[in-house]
Parts: C-alpha cells; sequence; structure tokens
C-alpha cells in the first residue's frame, strides 16, 4: 500500500503546472502536500487519482503503473473540497453508489454503508438530501464514501478549507482520528501550514510547479533548505531581510555597518537574504540588530513588535514580560535592537533561494 | 435559489433576497405601470374569449363586455362544435398533428440539446471551442432565411409533406444545446470526478449524476421548444402540402374563410382558444423548474 511518483510532468498547453515531480509515500504514512494556491499540488493529487493525464512520468500504487487506468480501478478514495457529493442522492444512495457500480449484493452494501456510517457517527443522516447537511456533516459523509471502498490510499484535497475555524479543528482530530483507524497511506493536498504541520508525517513543500522540500514537521520548520519553505510555514513568518556581501562582511540593504562577518575564503553571493524567526528575537539594548519602531501589537500574554530594518518589516514575538513592557509606550521611530542566537540565524542565496550553509560570526553592535 | 445554490446545498430560506428596495412614489409608480402593462398583456385573451362566446363574425368589441350572458353560452358551445366539426371534422386531425409533431421535437431537441449541451461543457476534443461558436453563429441567421435551401433539400429528399420533415429540422436547436451547456457547467466539476472515481464511465456519469440534477434545464428548453413548435407557422406553411397534414397555426389561418375575403371571427379566436389550451397546461405544471432553469442559466438569482 504505497504510492510512488516518478517525474510527473502535465503541460496545459504552454503552462507547465508540474515540473518532474517525484515522490513516494510508504504504506500508512500520512504525506501532506503543503503550497499556495496554483502551486500543482492539486493537479498532483487529481494525477494520482487518474483524473488527470500527466503529459510524462509515472505512478505506481502499490507498485503496479496505474498512468492510463480508469480512476475507479486504481484502488484510491478521494476526499473533495467542496464535498462532491452527489446532490440528488440521499448520503446512503452517496455512500453505496461505488458498491452499485460493482454489482455487490444489496445485503452487503447495506452492512457496510451501516458499518462505516455507526463509525463516522452518521448514521441519522443516512436518509437526508446533501443540502440538508452542514458542512462537518457532509465531509463526515464525503469521508464516508472514501472509507467504504477501502482503498490503498486515501487522497484528500483540501477537505478541511470550506468549514468554519472551530469546526475545522473538530474535523482535523478527526481525520488524526480516521488515519490511526485505518493506517493507511494518506495523501492530503492543503495550503495551511497549520493543518500539514499537525496532521503530516512528512510534508512536500511545492511550489510553481516543483517540489522545494520534503521533510518532517519538525525538521522543515528547523531546517528550511530554500527560502521559500522558511517564508511559508510559521506564524508570523520568518523574517527575511535583503543584504549584500562585501568581502568578507554581510551588510544589511540600507545599512552601512557590517552585521556579520564570514571567515577567509568563504565564497559568498552577491545578495542574500537574513532569516530569523520572530520567535528567536529577543529584547536587547546592546543587541546587534538594530530597527526602528513600528508598532507594538498586544496579544495578550505575548507582544508582537513590529519594526523597520532598513526598508525591510520585521516581527519579533516576545512573551510579556516586566523589562519589555514599556515597548507597549514607546514612540513610533524609536530605535529597538535585539539579539538573535546563532543557530537561528539563517542564509538565503539572494538569487534563487536555496540555503547557504556557511561559517559565521555576529559582529557586536559599537 | 439557482443551481450552484441547491449544488452547494444550501438551503432555500437562507438565500438572501437581491431585490432592490423600492419605496414612497416610485413603488406607486411602477406598480401602475405594471397594471397598465398587465392590463395591455390580458386585453387580446379577454377579447379572444370574448369573441369565443358571441355569434358575431365580425371584430371589434361587441357591446356587452360581459361573456358570461345568458345566450353566450349556446353561442359558445355552437361555436365549439361548428369549429371542432370544421373541413369534415378535420380539426381533431390537426390537433393531433400539432400534438405529434411538438410531443416528438420536444423529446428529441431535448435529448439533443442536453447531450450536445453535456459534450461542449465536460467533454474536451479537438475544435469544440470553434464548434460551439458555429453552434451558436446559428443563431444568428433568421428563419426565413434558410427556408428555401431547407425546402428544396426536403424535395430532393422526397420528405416534403411528411412528419419527419416537420420533426426532424426543428430537433437541432441551438438555443437548447447553449441552454444545457451553461447549466452543466454551472454543475461543480467535482462531482463527476468522484463518481469516475466511484467507477462511472462518461455515459453513466451524464445519465445517472448529471441529466438528474439538469432537471430545471430539461424543463426550461422543454417549454421554450414546446411553445416555439407548437407557433411555428412558416415552416409547415411552406413543407405541407394537403389539408390532413395541416398543424394548428395553418389551421387558423384557414378560418380567415375558404376565399380569403370574410374572416370568421368567433370561430377563429374560439378555434385560438382551444389551441392554448396545452401551453397553458405545460407552462402550469412546468412554471417553477422554467424559472430556476432560466435564472440558473443567466446566472440571475430566482
Amino acid at each position: 500500500m504505497s504510492v510512488d511518483v516518478r517525474g510527473l510532468v502535465v503541460d496545459y498547453g504552454s503552462t507547465r503546472a508540474l515540473d518532474e515531480v517525484s515522490f513516494s509515500v510508504a504504506d500508512g504514512e500520512f504525506v501532506v502536500i503543503l503550497g499556495p494556491s496554483g502551486c500543482g499540488k492539486t493537479t498532483a493529487l487529481k494525477c494520482i487519482a487518474g483524473l488527470i493525464e500527466p503529459t510524462k512520468g509515472e505512478i505506481y500504487i502499490d507498485g503496479r503503473l496505474v498512468n492510463g487506468i480508469y480512476p475507479s480501478e486504481r484502488n484510491i478514495a478521494m476526499v473533495f473540497q467542496n464535498y462532491a457529493l452527489y446532490p440528488h442522492m440521499t448520503v446512503y444512495d452517496n455512500i453505496a453508489l461505488n458498491m452499485k457500480m460493482r454489482n455487490i449484493p444489496r445485503q452487503e452494501i447495506e452492512r457496510r454503508v451501516r458499518e462505516v456510517a455507526s463509525l463516522l457517527k452518521i448514521n441519522e443522516l443516512l436518509q437526508k438530501k446533501p443540502r440538508q447537511l452542514s458542512g462537518g456533516q457532509a465531509q463526515r459523509v464525503g469521508l464516508a464514501r472514501a472509507l467504504v471502498r477501502n482503498p490503498s490510499v486515501f487522497l484528500m484535497d483540501e477537505p478541511l478549507s470550506n468549514l468554519d475555524a472551530k469546526l475545522r479543528l473538530e474535523m482535523r482530530d478527526e481525520i488524526k482520528r480516521f488515519h490511526a483507524l485505518t493506517k493507511k497511506c494518506i495523501i492530503y493536498v492543503t495550503h495551511d501550514q497549520i493543518e500539514a504541520m499537525t496532521l503530516g508525517d512528512r510534508i512536500i513543500v511545492m511550489n510553481k510547479g516543483r517540489i522545494i522540500q520534503i521533510d518532517r514537521p519538525k525538521d522543515l520548520f528547523d531546517n528550511p533548505r530554500h527560502m521559500f519553505v522558511a517564508s511559508f510555514l510559521g506564524n508570523p513568518p520568518m523574517n527575511l531581510v535583503p543584504a549584500r556581501s562585501e568581502g568578507r562582511a554581510i551588510i544589511i540593504e540600507g545599512d552601512k555597518r557590517p552585521l556579520i562577518s564570514v571567515p577567509d575564503g568563504t565564497h559568498l553571493p552577491e545578495k542574500i537574504f537574513l532569516g530569523f524567526r520572530p520567535t528567536d528575537l529577543r529584547l536587547s539594548s546592546d543587541g546587534p540588530l538594530k530597527g526602528k519602531l513600528e508598532y507594538v501589537e498586544l496579544l495578550g500574554a505575548e507582544l508582537n513588535v513590529h519594526f523597520l530594518v532598513g526598508e525591510t518589516r520585521c516581527t519579533a514575538r516576545l512573551i510579556r514580560e516586566a523589562s519589555n513592557e514599556h515597548l507597549l509606550n514607546l514612540p513610533t521611530d524609536n530605535t529597538v535592537s535585539f539579539s538573535v542566537p546563532d543557530h537561528a540565524l539563517f542564509f538565503f542565496n539572494g538569487n534563487g533561494g536555496e540555503r547557504l550553509s556557511i561559517p559565521f560570526q555576529i559582529l557586536r553592535a559599537e | 435559489m439557482n443551481v450552484l445554490d441547491f449544488l452547494k446545498g444550501k438551503k432555500e430560506e437562507e438565500t438572501v433576497p437581491t431585490v432592490f428596495r423600492i419605496s414612497g412614489w416610485r413603488a406607486y409608480a411602477i406598480q401602475a405601470l405594471m397594471i397598465v402593462l398587465a392590463f395591455v398583456y390580458l386585453i387580446p385573451f379577454y377579447w379572444m374569449i370574448l369573441k369565443s362566446f358571441r355569434n358575431t363574425i365580425f371584430a371589434g368589441f361587441p357591446v356587452d363586455l360581459n361573456p358570461f350572458s345568458r345566450t353566450s353560452l349556446s353561442y359558445f358551445i355552437s361555436n365549439f362544435n361548428t369549429v371542432w366539426n370544421f373541413s369534415f371534422s378535420a380539426f381533431p386531425l390537426w390537433y393531433f398533428n400539432s400534438v405529434f409533431i411538438a410531443v416528438c421535437v420536444v423529446a428529441g431537441s431535448v435529448v439533443v440539446g442536453a447531450m450536445a449541451g453535456y459534450a461542449f461543457a465536460r467533454l474536451r476534443f479537438r475544435g469544440r471551442e470553434a464548434l460551439f461558436i458555429v453552434v451558436l453563429a446559428t443563431l444568428m441567421i433568421p428563419f426565413p432565411v434558410i427556408t428555401i435551401a431547407e425546402y428544396v433539400f426536403m424535395v430532393d429528399i422526397h420528405w416534403v409533406n411528411t412528419y419527419q420533415s416537420l420533426i426532424l429540422p426543428q430537433m437541432a436547436s441551438a438555443v437548447n444545446v447553449f441552454l444545457f451547456r451553461q447549466f452543466f457547467l454551472t454543475i461543480p466539476s467535482e462531482v463527476e470526478e468522484a463518481a469516475k472515481i466511484d467507477g462511472l464511465r462518461p455515459m453513466s456519469i451524464f445519465l445517472r449524476i448529471s441529466a438528474p440534477l439538469a432537471k430545471p434545464a430539461f424543463a426550461a428548453s422543454a417549454i421554450l421548444t414546446f411553445i416555439g413548435s407548437w407557433n411555428n407557422f412558416i415552416w409547415p406553411l411552406f413543407d405541407v402540402q394537403t389539408i390532413n397534414m395541416y398543424t394548428l397555426p395553418l389551421a387558423l389561418n384557414f378560418f380567415k374563410g375558404a376565399n380569403g375575403t370574410q374572416i370568421y371571427w368567433n370561430q377563429m379566436m374560439m378555434a385560438t382558444l382551444i389551441s392554448l389550451i396545452p401551453t397553458f397546461v405545460i407552462y402550469i405544471i412546468f412554471e417553477r423548474y422554467f424559472v430556476t432553469g432560466l435564472s440558473a442559466v443567466s446566472g440571475i438569482k430566482g
């Protein structure tokens, strides 16, 4: 029960929707494909489902090449963002349709529908039409319709996006339980990083039709290998400040004083982005990172301090304490200084965005 | 409620009315205008009913405007008998011709329209957009322009004065193709994708999923096609050569009198009244779907 995708390419006319996408999903694994809208994640999912025929590349499900095989014969089930229930059929018929198509005896259909319905707690909905259901109920029916097929792979296309915030949280837990229950492999597409981080065993980050990084959620957050991944994960997102290299020094754009020095012989690209997470910044009067205060947001136990470094907007998230309470009353344009630990500083190539691993030293402010 | 709301599972009462709120003198002015318009539309019907209850053959309003006076019922019955038994009882046959042709045209045209509309909305094939433009372009050609060509063609294939020549050409309706295509486009493609995963092939998807969802479009196109076929005058006028093949519009023309000089208005109005019944009945039955169908296609909420 695994999925193997090799060199998938999908062209729509002259636009390339998927560009050499390869990944594999192991038995029982929960893999999330994460990316902004239009990045090709749904296209990839639909290729696996057989709803889109790829221009190039191979898809294996359970080791069997499935290119050109009709969706219903790929041993997959799909859950859709807008539920995609058949509006003119009852919930029962929605769940039973695929078994009817396979000429399974009526008693057996009835038994399996009831079994799945009680598992997902939708017994009392079986005689209702989809338009009588709430969003959460409809998505539960969507899950039941997928589950009843007993497939090798579950494909889920943003199944929680149409639900309100509270329900989304509930359904997220439900999907987690669903996975624990079925122990089948799930490929789950979303643009919501929280969903990705909480659900996935591994996350595939995509942008512009390409895979940027595949990793476990923790590694993705702690060790982004690309500026896109760094900026996409985390809330508030990682601060990315454009800088330039001059000899052994790295200088923030719009600044004259070097902030970082590197050992002799280190190769540096001309343009660099410095990255640091808002949560890694500490207020420190002699901190090397200086900026102009814009405004401060009080979140209760935490503060969001917005400031300008050069011309770049940055955010620091601080735990509210006596030592930083004064920030709330500090007038705009005052200078604020922060320190950032070495391990929390990232460097990205200004052309291309890939992570640079370089030895460095933060220069202390005079 | 339009079809998208229906498919999204929105409940009827949740849809917010999008009617403009008009108040004060404007509301009264609009109502007054609507009453006047209603009169303009209803007066011909009133006149038709009035005339069918009279024994005068002349046009113009009778002195007595109440159709149901003491003697009028006997005139009504005598007018009906005259019309029904007209020309050696040909009227029932003409009625049958009109019904038979209309039923065949509606059945054929709705099936062709639904399938072609579905193909244009959902199937991918080379030249789809170009072909659709060609279909739409046929809407811009007035029928009289192609009448002669169509007639010559019917002569060539020896179909003149037959049922098939009265039925088949009317089955290809660009309006229906367009109407169905627009309707099918409003059905989320995910529903059909789910059906594919459930094991339905394209034809079963059409028959079991898409077509049942298109009930309003079927109703709207059926009514439009029925009215079109029922009222069709020009084509039967060319095509029909013998009295036994007459349809009602041609038959009504017949009441102008054999030599064309004298019009028997009371009989003609009685004949018109009888011929209106099916249109009326069908509209009453399908009225609800008709409005949903047209508003879903036009994108205006009903």
